[in-house]
């Protein structure tokens, strides 16, 4: 029996098709020999990590916003078990899949003890526990776009990204 | 003599025909380098003093090329000049074909078409037109009129020559040049006559002969060495001058090693500063864990959610596991019966009480077939099966997998991450505290930086380029030696010169002795009085040179005080260096009396330019061809300035209101697309008029596409 946690690590996850652009603007792509494309004003090295921003910006400001029905998603290739692996530049830091996970399970309604007891297949748990994920990345990609359309560029700065996350969670303080 | 206009036809740069109309005043041509400012000055030049030599370099490239193997063409140069209400058109041209082998050129003309006061008109060619030239605008004028660039402003350098011009030209002492000269040869003819009259008195003649003898010989000694020592003075005094000038630069050169190793020195710590900047911040989110700065509400609630998940699952576990062993022991209590253990009695005991078919156990029969005979036989059966391996009946669990064992091994260890987490907060603090002073730091740097850049660039411009720097050095310890060599011997020379004078002294007063002896009194009165009216003479043309650099020194000072824009206080001296039998013009800056030394190149040129426009002004007053002012050209005369201070340059020379063509690049720029431009300073620039040279558009590697145009401004 895989763990939880595998099986949940080894999903793609999705965002809304309306986010394409601002993952275009805001991340590196890389080409399947990890090459980078370009890095032009681009904050994040990868696309994942921008989804992983947005997912604890929603998570931090309590901003969780479900898909429409028939909404349009895409994804990025990438399953969450190879995010944060070391690139040359940079640390590995696969330790946000834990975290990503405990959140996930903390913010979800899934029943581990039915799971437990076989009334309720693991993928089904797997399955709500990505939507958790993928509403707290709306949300957090939701306040991202909308800070965009004010007309200014809010993170033209090097530390806009980490002044807005610093921000997010002062209600709880 | 004001200048109305020149006119250039297919002169180099300038093809076909281009005009300057001037006014009076200052007339300002500006240009970027290459535009024709200098062709244009060169125009001018060859129209007054050009020869006949090289004349298929003066034309145009374009024309050249245009006309190749058709009709000849023209090329000229025309001024057109006013001058006591009369106008002068001078013209000089030739004519040029094109041909294969090159261009072919006509000997040059020059013309002059003369109006007079009355509007009379005469045309006057070759040596007619020349001497119109002349007395127009004397030669005499023209060599303190016109100055190609800012080096040919020091006029003195060049030492006797324009010295000797200069007061042959301008100053009253050239009349008293012929005084001198006759004075002499009055002095000499009474000398000889005094010699001849006591020659012929026979009682000294020998003493008398041989005294002569010794004097000439003693003074043809004496003239030779003067003559080395003035050569060695000569000498001596152009290495110091280029020692002079290369402790100048050596002192650059020290400074300029000193301010690159601190300019070096900044820019390393700005490069380390900058690195070190913190520009990752969003990286660091991820490698430095920021991203969960407000995860700890989060992992409480976590873990208290696996927490109470753990309970409900133990809790309902035990509840299964009673409820099981419950239903276990009703059973077994509803049967009543507590069996022996297995084995009890022993095999051998239970085989031999059913082969006896009696029980020892209860004492009583057992017939086989009877209950208790069956019972046995179970009983044997079931230790027999006890002694076989048994498949492990699968117990029964109400929980089949268990996921919650991990979610609670990640619940443990992300608590001991706990710390971490708080410490974010500061470890973010600490970073934007760090950029802080990495940032004001690097502002200090950079303030350093600037300066010592500004330093480097003044020293640059004062020196000439920094290669050239290293070969001066090694020049200097060779001129040093040279120097010293020469000072030696230029130290005996002087002794065994004065022991020369001495001798000859005494020698020319034993002969005088014998004159006043031997020869008629009147002789030697008339002798006396000739010396005086030599020396008359002489001093009365040492006052009048005097008297005329007195003049250009007041009126250098005059135009000085008013041109110099660096609030320089001190004043301008001329001062006559006599050295041997030649004599030179020293022209220094000097402040509360004492010699200014270093004086930087901008406060050089306005030295020099008001000293010309002094001259200029005397030579006006003076002029052998009747007094009048004329103009001055200068061909970029202010590179050293600056814009601001050519602006406050131009300014001052326009309100002497006197007619002053100056060409210079300051004011051209370029806007945002490379397009020249002229600098919005230059509104600020009073003048009569402006004008502004570009070339058309044209091939860098072909010559023939030049073309300069001249737009008034």
């Amino acid at each position: 029996m895989d763990s939880l946690f595998d099986e949940w690590r080894r999903v793609i996850p999705q965002y809304s098709v309306r986010f394409k652009d601002l993952f275009a603007s805001l991340a590196n792509k890389y080409t399947a020999t990890s090459e980078k494309v370009s890095s032009l004003g681009k904050h994040f090295e990868v696309q994942y990590e921008l989804y992983t921003y947005a997912f604890f910006l929603g998570l931090y400001s309590k901003t969780r916003v479900k898909f429409s029905a028939g909404e349009k998603k895409w994804n990025f290739s990438n399953p969450i078990e190879t995010w944060g692996s070391r690139r040359t530049t940079r640390k590995d830091y696969k330790y946000i899949q834990d975290y990503m996970f405990m959140a996930v399970i903390t913010k979800s309604d899934v029943d581990l003890l039915a799971l437990e007891k076989g009334d309720i297949e693991s993928k089904e748990i797997v399955k709500q526990l990505i939507n958790v994920l993928e509403e707290y990345v709306y949300g957090g990609l939701t306040i991202i776009s909308e800070k965009m359309e004010d007309g200014l560029n809010p993170f033209l700065t090097s530390d806009s990204f980490l002044q807005l996350l610093v921000k997010s969670g002062i209600d709880d303080k | 003599m004001i200048i109305q206009s020149v006119k250039l036809e297919n002169f180099q740069c300038y093809y076909d025909k281009k005009e300057f109309n001037f006014s009076s005043g200052l007339n300002i041509i500006l240009g970027d380098n290459g535009e024709g400012k200098t062709k244009f000055f060169e125009g001018v030049s060859w129209l007054l003093d050009g020869n006949r030599y090289n004349l298929d370099k003066l034309v145009s490239k374009k024309k050249l090329s245009e006309e190749y193997n058709n009709d000849p063409f023209p090329v000229s140069v025309s001024m057109r000049v006013k001058m006591n209400n009369q106008d002068y058109i001078f013209k000089k041209s030739f004519i040029v074909k094109s041909k294969e082998e090159g261009a072919k050129t006509s000997d040059f003309q020059l013309v002059c078409v003369h109006t007079n006061e009355k509007g009379e008109r005469e045309n006057v060619l070759d040596d007619k037109a020349i001497q119109l030239l002349d007395e127009t605008f004397p030669p005499e004028i023209r060599r303190y009129s016109m100055f190609k660039g800012e080096a040919e402003l020091d006029i003195f350098k060049s030492g006797e020559e324009a010295l000797s011009n200069l007061v042959k030209s301008f100053s009253d002492a050239k009349y008293y040049d012929k005084y001198c000269n006759y004075g002499k040869y009055l002095r000499e003819k009474a000398e000889k006559a005094v010699d001849n009259d006591v020659k012929q008195s026979s009682k000294s003649k020998k003493e008398f002969d041989e005294i002569e003898q010794l004097i000439t010989l003693k003074s043809n000694k004496l003239n030779s060495h003067k003559s080395i020592l003035n050569k060695e003075t000569e000498n001596l005094e152009r290495i110091k001058e280029d020692l002079q000038d290369a402790d100048k630069h050596f002192d650059n050169a020290e400074s300029l090693k000193v301010i690159k190793a601190r300019i070096a020195h900044h820019k390393e710590n700005k490069s380390t500063a900058q690195k070190r900047i913190v520009t990752d911040f969003t990286s660091r989110l991820f490698d430095e864990k920021w991203l969960l700065i407000h995860f700890e509400n989060i992992q409480n609630e976590f873990n208290a959610k696996i927490s109470s998940f753990e309970k409900n699952r133990r809790d309902e576990e035990e509840r299964f596991n009673i409820e099981k062993g419950k239903a276990q022991l009703s059973k077994e209590i509803l049967e009543q019966v507590t069996p022996l253990p297995v084995g009890v009695p022993t095999l051998a005991h239970m085989k031999e009480m059913l082969s006896e078919e009696y029980c020892k156990v209860c004492n009583r029969s057992a017939e086989k077939g009877s209950n208790a005979y069956m019972y046995m036989e179970k009983r044997i059966r079931e230790f027999v099966d006890s002694q076989q391996p048994k498949q492990v009946k699968q117990k029964e669990k109400l929980y089949r997998f268990n996921y919650l064992s991990k979610l609670w091994s990640m619940s443990d260890s992300s608590t001991k991450q706990v710390l971490k987490i708080r410490s974010i907060n500061q470890e973010i603090t600490d970073a934007f505290d760090f950029n802080t002073r990495l940032k004001t730091n690097l502002s200090d740097i950079e303030i350093k930086l600037e300066k010592e850049e500004r330093e480097f660039q003044k020293i640059i411009a004062k020196s000439n380029a920094e290669e050239d720097l290293v070969s001066i050095y090694s020049k200097v310890k060779e001129w040093r030696r040279q120097e010293s060599n020469i000072e030696r011997s230029n130290g005996d020379t002087n002794k065994l010169i004065t022991s020369l004078e001495m001798d000859v002294k005494k020698l020319k007063e034993r002969k005088e002795s014998i004159d006043s002896k031997d020869a008629k009194s009147f002789l030697v009165d008339t002798r006396s009085i000739l010396r005086d009216v030599e020396t008359i003479f002489f001093e009365t043309r040492e006052k009048k040179y005097d008297e005329f650099l007195q003049k250009i020194e007041h009126k250098a000072n005059e135009i000085f005080s008013n041109i110099n824009v660096d609030d320089f206080t001190g004043e301008i001296q001329l001062s006559k260096e006599v050295k041997g039998d030649s004599e030179k013009i020293k022209v220094d800056l000097l402040e509360n009396g004492n010699l200014y030394d270093n004086p930087n190149q901008s406060l050089q040129t306005t030295k020099h330019m008001a000293v010309l426009f002094a001259i200029s002004e005397i030579a006006s007053e003076v002029s052998s061809y009747g007094s009048g002012e004329y103009p001055m050209i200068f061909d970029a005369p202010t590179s050293s300035f600056g814009m601001k201070k050519t602006m406050d340059f131009l300014n001052l020379v326009n309100s002497t209101d006197k007619q002053r063509i100056i060409a210079t690049y300051e004011f051209v720029g370029r806007d945002s697309s490379g397009n020249q431009i002229i600098e919005e300073e230059f509104s600020s620039v009073k003048r009569a008029k402006a004008f502004w040279l570009k070339r058309e558009s044209f091939d860098k590697n072909d010559l023939s596409t030049i073309n300069t145009t001249i737009t008034p401004i």
